[in-house]
This record gives structure tokens, sequence and C-alpha cells, in this order.
């Protein structure tokens, strides 16, 4: 400041009206009275010097920082700064409220070139400002990520990788968002105990949903051989990927991705529920990848092997679907996108599984029940040697077409018996050949 | 089950319509009840005759159990109207429950 109140005088001054005292120029600070009358006080000259400014570009701040500047007097300066000749924003302090403070820092900046200048205020006094300060800055602050990945129709398994870029408002690069950041990703499923995956800065594969390391350098996270940012999907789906800081960036819904499953690697074959001897049904292998997914590619006819299933005690081997063009003992099953329908009728009453197979790829389901159908005929074991008149017993069992035991051949049930001659205790005389017990009800064993 | 007739057989349960058959099995007689004893015919007295005895059990069949020597009593003619007694073996031989007696009767 260039001060003109050079003297320090004690003196009496009479007013007379309104007695304004301009400093001339070169001055740019001013001083005057406004009001009349007598008095007596102390006059003071002095500088008020005008700082010197610097300022530091940041992503969508500006960091400023100014000399002290010593008070001409008692008291204590303070400080406003103007950004393009208007009020910044951050903690800078402002005309309308000056602050004793050396350093402030300006944000909400967007890329562009800022000229900032202080000023310098004491008491009623304000100085000149300082020479104002050009700053450029790059970009503005950090507002989103944007997420991108070599493909977005990776097959299950895959290594895709990512690139990550932090952006401001306007899209630009924010070229100051470097070294390690904790990121999330989400949007991907697991599929059994297979997890979605994204390796961090020293190649560790993360689970999604839990922090990983990535580095980026002048805003930018790019692989590296397999680290920061491979990326490995296990379930087939449409995800949306989404990355996030933690601090609410991320690359909003995020970028949609298409895993393909495999090839098959397995069939899966539903359990059936109970079913019975002789009556047919629908068995419902799936292809799975290595995965789980099912493989959709798996379609058109296939030569399937079923195994598992005995014979009857009739000898009544399990019907499959035909051979068709296949080799024996392979059927001809339609599958469409992994899936097929295939009829089954099996004759052997007991607990089994089935398995199917196709070029050494099998599935099985798990255990399940046939029951016999229902009664056709009895099995009745053949007696030992008998003597007349003593009884004995015999033991009859319902078996149905298949020779399973019926097992729901229960209860009381009206049985004649034949084929024994009848004989009288009158000696020798014989009459027509039946059994005394010719037709009686009997509950197994009969009597 | 109870069966009287002593012979091979088969069994066949039927109810509803459905049926199942045991194999042949042996039905054997049971223990001697009885003898049949077939008429000889007419006679002559002093000229011994063959009795054929079969045993029978309690219903009918041949007690073809019955075998071996066995004392059998037997009576029934009376004596000659000079004293003379009818003769009868001591014992008989059975062979499947059949033996034979020779008798000599002498009242006419």
């Amino acid at each position: 400041m260039s001060g003109l109140l050079t003297s320090l005088t004690r003196r009496r001054l009479l007013l007379l009206g309104a007695l304004a005292v301009t400093l001339a120029a070169p001055a740019n600070a001013q001083a005057y009275w406004t009001s009349s009358g007598w008095g007596s006080g102390d006059s003071h000259a002095g500088t008020l010097d005008a700082p010197s400014l610097g300022a530091t570009a940041g992503s969508g701040t500006v960091a400023l920082s100014w000399s002290a500047v010593t008070p001409p007097g008692s008291g204590s300066v303070s400080y406003y700064v103007k950004r393009d000749g208007g009020n910044p924003g951050g903690d800078c302090p402002t005309s309308a409220a000056p602050a004793s403070v050396l350093t402030c820092t300006d944000s909400g900046l967007g890329a562009g070139t800022y000229s900032y200048t202080v000023t310098v205020v004491w008491r009623t006094w304000t100085t000149a400002s300082s020479p104002p300060t050009q700053v450029t800055l790059a970009s503005g602050a950090l507002d989103h990520l944007l997420l991108t990945a070599v493909t977005t129709t990776p097959t299950a398994g895959q290594l895709d990788n990512l690139t990550i870029t932090a952006k401001d408002t306007a899209g630009i690069t924010v070229t100051g968002y470097t070294g390690s950041h904790n990121l999330t990703f989400t949007g991907a499923s697991t599929i059994g105990s297979f997890t979605p995956t994204v390796t961090n800065t020293s190649g560790t594969a993360i689970n999604f949903g839990t922090a990983t390391a990535i580095s980026f350098i002048n805003g930018v996270a790019t692989v590296s051989g397999s680290s920061n940012g491979v990326m490995t999907l296990y379930k087939a789906e449409t995800a949306s990927i989404v990355v996030s800081d933690g601090s609410g960036h991320s690359n909003g819904t995020g970028v949609s991705v298409t895993v393909a499953p495999l090839a098959i690697d397995s069939f899966t074959v539903p359990t059936p529920a109970t079913q019975t001897a002789g009556i047919a049904f629908a068995l419902s292998p799936t292809a799975k990848d290595a995965y789980g997914n099912t493989a959709t590619g798996y379609t058109g006819t296939q030569c399937i092997a079923f195994s598992g299933p005995a014979n009857s005690p009739g000898g009544n081997a399990p019907s499959y679907p035909a051979q068709g063009g296949c080799a024996a003992g392979q059927s001809s099953v339609s599958f469409t996108n992994g899936v097929a329908l295939p009829n089954v009728t099996l004759y052997n009453a007991a607990s089994t599984t089935i398995t199917v197979t196709s070029s050494g790829k099998s599935g099985s389901t798990g255990a399940f029940t046939v029951n016999g159908a229902g009664i056709n005929s009895f099995t009745i074991p053949t007696p030992a040697t008998q003597t007349a008149g003593s009884q004995f017993s015999v033991s009859l069992t319902a078996k149905d077409a298949y020779g399973n035991t019926a097992t729901g051949y229960t209860g009381s049930k009206t049985v004649a018996f034949s084929g024994p001659a009848r004989r009288t205790a009158r000696a020798d005389r014989r009459r027509a050949t039946r059994p005394r017990s010719l037709s009686q009800t009997a509950s197994a064993p009969p009597t | 089950m109870t069966l009287y007739n002593a012979a091979s057989s088969n069994i066949t349960a039927t109810e509803s319509g459905h049926s199942g058959s045991t194999g042949a099995f042996t039905v054997n007689p049971a223990g001697i009840s009885s003898f049949s004893i077939p008429n000889p015919g007419t006679q002559t007295a002093g000229t011994q005759f063959a009795l054929t005895l079969t045993a029978k059990d309690a219903y009918g069949n041949t007690a073809t159990g019955y075998t071996g020597a066995k004392s059998v009593v037997f009576s029934g003619p009376a004596n000659s109207p000079s004293g003379q007694a009818p003769s009868y073996p001591a014992s008989v031989t059975f062979t499947n429950g059949v033996g034979s007696a020779n008798v000599t009767l002498y009242n006419a």
C-alpha cells in the first residue's frame, strides 16, 4: 500500500461543515471524516501492502495461499479472495466475510482457467488486491467412475479386463485421481460355490461385494498382467456391473454384461417322485457346464445311455426312449437349450437311481421309489409233503404283472382255493374232487 | 388249510380274476384208522383161501405207512358143528398198507 499519511501529528482540527479529506493519488486507500464538531485525537499514517498470492490446481479445487501483511497499526488484518471477480467457493473468505487466514481452498470447479486475487482489510481500510493469479484446472472434481470391459459378452469363467476411469461431471478424466483406491464391485451373481471376482493390485481375486484395492494413474485404472481389474464371472446371466468407491462415486446403474454358459460338463437329473411299475414318467436331464449353468448350447438329438434300474422279477427290462440312430444301448433324446424330457418306464419295484451318460458326461437322480403295480396274480410256494387231515399253512403273495409284490393289495380278501381232489372219510368212496376248504375267506396266510 | 386226499396235488388261489398256483406236492395218507377187506367170495369148508387186508386212514386213503408184520385178530366165523375152529395166521405182513392172510374156515 502506498501510504499517504506519512506524518504523525497531534493537532486540533476544526471541522467546518463536512470537511472531507481526500488523500490524493496514487493512493488506493482513502480516509475521510463525515461528521462535524470539535474534538481531539491521534492521527497515524502507515502502509498496507498487497499480499503475494500463490495457487495450486487440484481436481476441481484450487489451493490458495498468500503472504501475511503486517497491519500498519494495532489490530489484525483480514483477507478475502476473489475468483474471476466474484466470490470463490470452498472455505475461501469472501469480501462479505473477510477472515484472518493465509490459505484456503476453492472448490466445486470444473475444468478451465480461473483468475484469483486476494485483498487485505485492516480496520476500515482495504488494500490493493494482489496481482491476479491464473490457475488452470484439467478437470473438475471426481463425479463418477466409468467402467468398461474388454468384452461385455464373456463366457462363464472367462477373464475379462476392466478399465476404470475417474470422471468429473463434464466427463473429463480426473487425472488427479491416482494411487490405490478401494473399490467395490457388485451386480453379478454367485452360482454354486463360484462367486464373481475382480483381481486387486496384487493379483488376488477379490469377491464381488468386498472392497478391492485398485491402482489409478492419472485417473485411469487398467489391468497389469493378471492384476488390477481382471474380472471373472461365472453365472450365465445379464448383469449390470457396478463399481463404487464407497464415497458416493460409482458408474451409476452399471455396465451390462451378458455371461454365456460353457459347453456341457455334466448332467443334472432331478430325482423323480415315487413311481409305479409299468407306468411311464418323464425324466428331465439337464446339461450343465462346469459352473452349474445350463449348457443351453446342448441342443438337438443326443445319444443318451440310461442305467441304474434293474429288470423286474418277471424279467421286464426298463423302457427308455428308442435307439434311433444311436449305438446299441443308447437312446435318441432331443434336447432344447440343454433340457430334455425323455419318457421312462420302470418295472422293478425298488428304490433306484437313474444315471444318464453321453460322451463321458453323466449325471444321476437321487434315490427314488418304484412301487409295484396292482395285483395281477398270486404266487403260492409249493408246500412240502403233507399228511392227509393235518392242517398246514400256505402263503399267498399278490404279484403285479411284472412279478413285483403288489404291496397295495392289503386287507381281508375273499379267495377261492381249488385243485386238490376231495376224499371223504368213508372208506374209498370217492366223490367230486374238491378240498374241504374249497372256498374260504383268507387273510394271508390262509388256513 | 387241510387236505384229505393222499395224492400229488397243487393248489390254485383265485380272487377277482387273479389267481396263482402252487407246484405239485404230495399229500400222504394219515395213519391207519381201519382195514378194508374185500369179500372173499364163496369158499369151501376146510379149504384155505387168501384174504386181502388193506390198511386205511380216516379219510379212506390207503395207509401206506402201515408196513411190516402185524398181529391181527380175526373174528366172525364160528366153529364147525364138529368143533373145528377157523384157522388164521398168527401175524400178517403188510407192505404199503396191504397184507394177505391165509384163512381156513370149517363151518358151512
